[in-house]
């Protein structure tokens, strides 16, 4: 670990307290706030903030729970999102330094576009974003997907966030740590046991005849993944139409690594209508499923133009 | 089927690869891939092989003459292992171009409901004879059309993998089915690295799907599509049609035609930024979604997005027989595809052999046109024979 320090795990003793700390609180902070904060005071110690990244890593590899991989990741990638100034000039330079080739369109475009690989473009899987970060909404040529500074920053985010999540999917197991941090680890195991318990029940994903489009909105969401507001809202419409209740629809969304219960709730309850004019919402048709780009089908699919209609073995 | 079919059947799939088996082939690395077999006479599956080369699948064709032969397009630490323990390394981009996305209305007119037990026959899908009440078989029978426009998917998506998608041509072959179909191939090891996910969104973008909203509308953009995202395919065909307006009367009326031909000149500059308010201003709202509509029609790439999202599928070997129809998957030129595929195919099975047909339209292969027959004993070259017994229509005798 930490190799610009040039330290092995062994070597994190009482000297490396203040990285420890850090550490821990950007786990910690990610767990209760959803967010890693940054202030002045992280800025006066370079080294430990450096350190304490890596450490924090691997503390999360250590619980070994994808829930909080993807907490941890999301939250790590929306402080540097948030850090990243939103100048071109920047992004620019981030994009080096995370490896996204990209080019400066040449066609003396007024919105100066940049040119990304697709298949960067693709591996980060920003049309699942909503519909215009479809390809098909996008202009696309000879391999290269055309973007605006600012939607190459958002792109920047989903490449920190894979790369941290990747990192915490080292493996740990058995590890021997030094006194300092198996203590602040075994902590931090006791409060993500609690947390979870009490904010995230297992999910309740029933086995019945569901689709294979919202079977895979929900496998999605109970590994933790963050689905985007219109999937989110297809795959609340749906189980609400299939007979789930408000608290079973809560207790999977909670599962969303970015989860605000206030505004869940209220999505929630305007969907189902118990809230605004009462109307119950259906889940798109496979129409609409296909240009959200959201249809996966399989072979029990053919011939059925609604979700809902959706049954193994007709 | 009866045996002696299934022996002339074996037979003629063993005159085949005695003779061709050069032909079989598995995209490397041959070793990494799963191979499957459906076997005669059960016609059950046998799946997860590998074969060290090229030479040991060809040789184990020729021992075991099977009904179809497969390889998967993904290539896996342990092929041979069950599925979840193979531990896929990287997946061919694979497409699937079907008669039955392509063109329904086609296929269904090549589709035949037929009574094995008296020879009545319908077009079209039915379920019970009305003479014996046995139930129909249903046979969709070779369709020169059927071929034709799934050729003609077959080039587009071709053209578009290559101007948009930004492969190299050279990584890319196109098969003919060996039925009414084509398979596409990309093998290109960036392309292979993508998920389920990015492969649905490259088979949504090549249907152009979410740009059905894409109308004219009162600010005379389309839709939510701004003039730099316009798709670039949907664009070059409205231009194609400003450009050949006679060629669309049947949307545009003689009196659209003169107009849209007057203005062209005037029209494209802008149409070419996808600007589409000229247009708007010239047609009206209603015939310039006629266009918009067309044109779209005209751009798709129709491909079966759950096959390309498929990283575990298993696509039929190249060069071997399909056991629908009894001949080859095999690698097309695009100009083989302009010429008929079906006249470049291999020759084999040219002797006779007597058969008792229950029913067949007149059908065409190659440079062969046989039928319609109806319950009557005919004498047609082995290949036919094989073609129409694999269709359940014919025996042997």
């Amino acid at each position: 670990m930490a190799e610009h320090f040039d330290l092995g795990v062994m070597d994190l003793t009482e000297e490396y307290r203040g990285a420890i700390e850090r550490g821990f609180a950007r786990v910690y902070q990610s767990v209760k706030r959803k967010k890693v904060q940054f202030g002045a005071e992280n800025m006066i110690s370079y080294d430990v903030e450096v350190l304490s990244f890596p450490i924090a890593v691997m503390l999360v590899s250590l619980i070994n729970d994808d829930l909080l991989r993807n907490i941890y990741a999301t939250a790590e990638a929306k402080k540097c999102s948030e850090l990243m100034a939103q100048e071109r000039a920047d992004i620019l330079e981030l994009a080096d330094e995370l490896e996204l080739p990209f080019r400066t369109a040449s066609d003396g475009d007024e919105e100066k576009l940049l040119a990304i690989r697709l298949v960067d473009y693709l591996s980060l899987s920003p049309q699942i974003w909503g519909e215009k970060w479809r390809l098909v909404n996008r202009r696309v040529d000879a391999g290269e997907v055309y973007a605006t500074d600012l939607e190459l920053a958002r792109i920047l985010e989903e490449k920190i966030r894979r790369t941290v999540l990747e990192r915490t999917r080292a493996r740990v197991e058995g590890l021997k740590l030094p006194e300092p941090l198996d203590q602040r680890s075994k902590e931090l195991t006791d409060i993500w046991r609690d947390y979870r318990a009490k904010m995230y029940p297992e999910a309740r994903v029933e086995p019945q005849d569901i689709p294979p489009c919202m079977d895979r909105l929900m496998k999605r969401l109970t590994r933790g993944e963050n689905l985007s507001h219109v999937e989110r809202r297809t795959l609340v419409s749906y189980l609400a139409n299939v007979g789930w209740t408000e608290d079973g629809m809560m207790s999977l969304l909670k599962n969303s690594p970015d989860f605000n219960e206030r505004i869940a709730r209220y999505q929630l309850e305007h969907l189902t209508g118990s809230r605004g004019k009462g109307k119950k919402y259906l889940p798109p048709s496979c129409a609409t499923m296909r240009m959200y780009g959201l249809c996966f089908p399989d072979r029990w699919c053919a011939g059925i133009r609604h979700p809902l209609r959706y049954r193994r073995g007709r | 089927m009866r045996d002696q079919d299934v022996r002339f059947l074996k037979s003629v799939f063993a005159e085949y690869y005695s003779k061709y088996s050069e032909a079989v082939y598995v995209p490397p690395p041959v070793n990494s891939r799963e191979v499957g077999f459906v076997v005669w006479p059960e016609r059950a599956m046998v799946r997860h092989m590998s074969f060290p080369s090229l030479t040991d699948i060809r040789r184990r064709i020729m021992e075991d003459t099977p009904a179809d032969a497969y390889h998967s397009c993904a290539v896996y630490e342990f092929p041979e292992k069950p599925m979840g323990y193979k531990n896929e390394l990287w997946v061919d981009l694979a497409f699937d171009v079907d008669a039955k996305d392509v063109r329904p209305d086609c296929l269904n007119d090549a589709t035949y409901s037929v009574c094995r037990k008296c020879g009545h026959h319908r077009k079209g899908v039915r379920k019970t004879c009305p003479d014996c009440s046995q139930q129909y078989q249903v046979v969709e029978f070779i369709s020169l059309e059927c071929i034709k426009s799934t050729g003609e998917q077959a080039k587009k998506l071709h053209a578009a993998l290559v101007e948009e998608i930004g492969v190299d041509s050279k990584e890319i072959s196109v098969y003919f089915s060996g039925h009414m179909g084509f398979h596409v191939y990309v093998t290109s090891k960036a392309i292979g690295e993508l998920g389920a996910d990015a492969r649905r969104e490259i088979a949504s973008y090549l249907a152009l799907e979410g740009v059905t909203g894409g109308h004219a509308t009162s600010k005379g953009d389309l839709g939510g599509i701004g003039a730099k995202r316009m798709n670039k395919r949907l664009l070059n065909e409205v231009l194609d049609l400003v450009s050949n307006p006679a060629d669309h009367k049947d949307i545009l009326g003689s009196s659209g035609v003169g107009l849209v031909e007057q203005n062209a000149p005037r029209l494209l500059p802008s149409l070419k930024k996808g600007e589409i308010h000229g247009l708007v201003n010239l047609l009206g709202i209603a015939k310039t979604k006629k266009v918009l509509k067309r044109a779209l029609q005209r751009a798709t790439v129709i491909v079966d997005p759950s096959v390309t999202m498929d990283v575990h599928r298993i696509f039929r070997m190249p060069g071997t027989l399909n056991s629908k129809s009894g001949l080859p998957k095999q690698l097309v030129t695009l100009e083989e595809i302009d010429k008929g595929v079906l006249y470049s195919l291999p020759e084999y099975g040219r002797g006779n052999v007597q058969l008792s047909v229950v029913f067949a339209p007149e059908i065409e292969i190659g440079h062969e046109s046989v039928g319609p027959f109806s319950n009557e004993v005919v004498t047609v070259p082995r290949y036919i024979g094989a073609y129409f017994i694999l269709k359940g229509v014919a025996s042997v005798g």
